[in-house]
C-alpha cells in the first residue's frame, strides 16, 4: 500500500478509540480491525496535537452533513479518497441514496480483502466502489457508473486536502463543481495556514515530511478559497463549537480575530 | 524579586499541569513540545498564559520556538 494509505490506518485507530468511549460521537465496530497492522503504532508516533479528538469530531460532523443533505433531498454521496472509512457500514440512509467510494484501486482491493476477512459485513447503504487515479481524471470513472451529474450530489473529500497542494485542492473542488448541478454540496475539513505555520506544529510536520506524507495545503480564508472554486460556504465551524464536537474538544476555541491561532475548519458549501 | 518570578513561572507550570492531569511535575529543562505538553492547537493559549504571567507583551508573529521549549527558556526570556 502507498504511504498515504497508512494514514487511513491511523484514522481507523482513532475511530476505534472514539467508538469505545461511553460518550462516543459514533460507533464504528470495524475500525479496530481496519486499523491493523500499524494504525495504533502510527497514532502513538504522530499522536497528540488533538489528532484523535479531531478525527472523532470530523467523522461525526461529516456523518451529520450526510444526514442533513439526504434530508434535503440529495440522493448521491461521493466519498473521495474514502480510505478505510466505514460509513457505508454504519449509516442508515434511504434505499434510493447512492453512496460512491472513490479511491485508488489498490486501496479498494486491500479494503475489500480486509472486509472479507471480517466476514464480509453487508453495507448498510447502497454502496459502489470506484477505483480511479485521484491525481488523474477520476471523474470519468465515476461517470462510468450510474452516477448522474444532472442530480444534486454531496461530495466529501475527508482528510484529503492537506495532502494536496493549494492548486490540487482547487482543481479537486472545480472538478466537483464541473460534475454538479446547483444544490449540490461539499462537506470538508481544511487546515488553517496558521496551523501549518505554528512553531509548535513543526516537529509533527517534519515527522510527516520524513515519512513522505507532508502536509501541504492550509488556508486562513476558507470562504475565499471555496468561492474561488465555485462553491459558496454555507456553514463554517471549528471543533469545539456547537454542532462540531462541543464539549468534547480539549482546546479553547479561539475567536476568529485571534491572528496566528492554529485552526481546523469544518465546512459545508453549496453550488449556487 | 526572585520569589515573585518563580511564583509567576509557577502560573505557567500550573497551567500546563491543569491541562495534563496525568502529570504531577514538569522539570525546568523538559522539552514541552516533545513531551506533547504544548501542541499547535494549544500554543496560542500557552503564549497568552506566559504573556499574562510575565507581563511581557509577546509578538505572536516573531515568536522563536526555542524560547518556549522549556520552562527555564521561558524564564530566561520572559521573566
Amino acid at each position: 500500500m502507498e504511504t498515504v494509505s497508512y494514514t487511513s490506518q491511523w484514522t481507523a485507530a482513532a475511530r476505534a478509540l472514539e467508538s469505545e468511549r461511553s460518550d462516543a460521537l459514533f460507533v464504528d465496530p470495524l475500525a479496530r480491525a481496519l486499523a491493523e497492522p500499524k494504525g495504533f503504532e502510527l497514532l502513538d508516533h504522530y499522536g497528540g496535537g488533538g489528532l484523535v479528538e479531531f478525527v472523532a469530531v470530523r467523522t461525526r460532523y461529516l456523518d451529520d452533513a450526510i444526514g442533513d443533505a439526504v434530508q434535503k433531498g440529495i440522493r448521491q454521496v461521493v466519498l473521495i479518497a474514502a480510505g478505510m472509512d466505514t460509513r457505508a457500514y454504519r449509516l442508515s440512509l434511504p434505499d434510493d441514496v447512492r453512496v460512491y467510494e472513490v479511491d485508488h484501486q489498490a486501496l479498494i482491493d486491500e479494503k475489500e480483502k480486509r472486509l472479507a476477512q471480517l466476514g464480509s459485513p453487508a453495507p448498510t447503504v447502497n454502496l459502489q466502489r470506484v477505483g480511479a487515479d485521484l491525481a488523474g481524471d477520476w471523474s470519468a470513472a465515476l461517470r462510468a457508473t450510474d452516477f448522474d451529474p444532472a442530480q444534486p450530489t454531496l461530495w466529501i473529500p475527508e482528510a484529503l486536502l492537506f495532502f494536496l497542494t493549494e492548486e490540487q485542492s482547487a482543481t479537486l473542488m472545480r472538478t466537483f463543481a464541473a460534475n454538479s448541478v446547483p444544490g449540490s454540496q461539499v462537506a470538508v475539513d481544511i487546515l488553517s495556514k496558521a496551523l501549518l505555520r505554528s512553531p509548535a506544529t513543526q516537529i509533527f510536520l517534519s515527522s510527516l515530511n520524513e515519512d513522505g506524507i507532508p502536509w501541504l495545503f492550509g488556508t486562513d480564508e476558507p470562504e475565499e478559497f471555496m468561492a474561488g472554486t465555485g462553491w459558496t460556504v454555507r456553514e463554517l465551524k471549528e471543533p469545539g463549537e456547537p454542532g462540531a464536537g462541543e464539549g468534547r474538544w480539549p482546546y479553547a476555541v479561539q475567536p476568529r480575530e485571534v491572528k496566528g491561532a492554529a485552526r481546523n475548519w469544518l465546512l459545508r458549501a453549496e453550488l449556487a | 524579586m526572585p520569589s515573585t518570578t518563580s511564583s509567576n513561572l509557577d502560573t505557567v507550570r500550573n497551567w500546563l499541569l491543569a491541562k495534563h492531569p496525568e502529570r504531577t511535575s514538569i522539570a525546568a529543562d523538559e522539552d514541552l513540545i516533545k513531551a506533547r505538553l504544548v501542541d499547535s492547537l494549544s500554543f496560542v493559549e500557552f503564549v497568552l498564559t506566559v504573556e499574562e504571567a510575565s507581563g511581557v507583551e509577546i509578538d505572536h508573529e516573531t515568536i522563536d520556538l526555542e524560547d518556549f521549549r522549556t520552562l527555564e527558556a521561558i524564564e530566561r526570556k520572559y521573566f
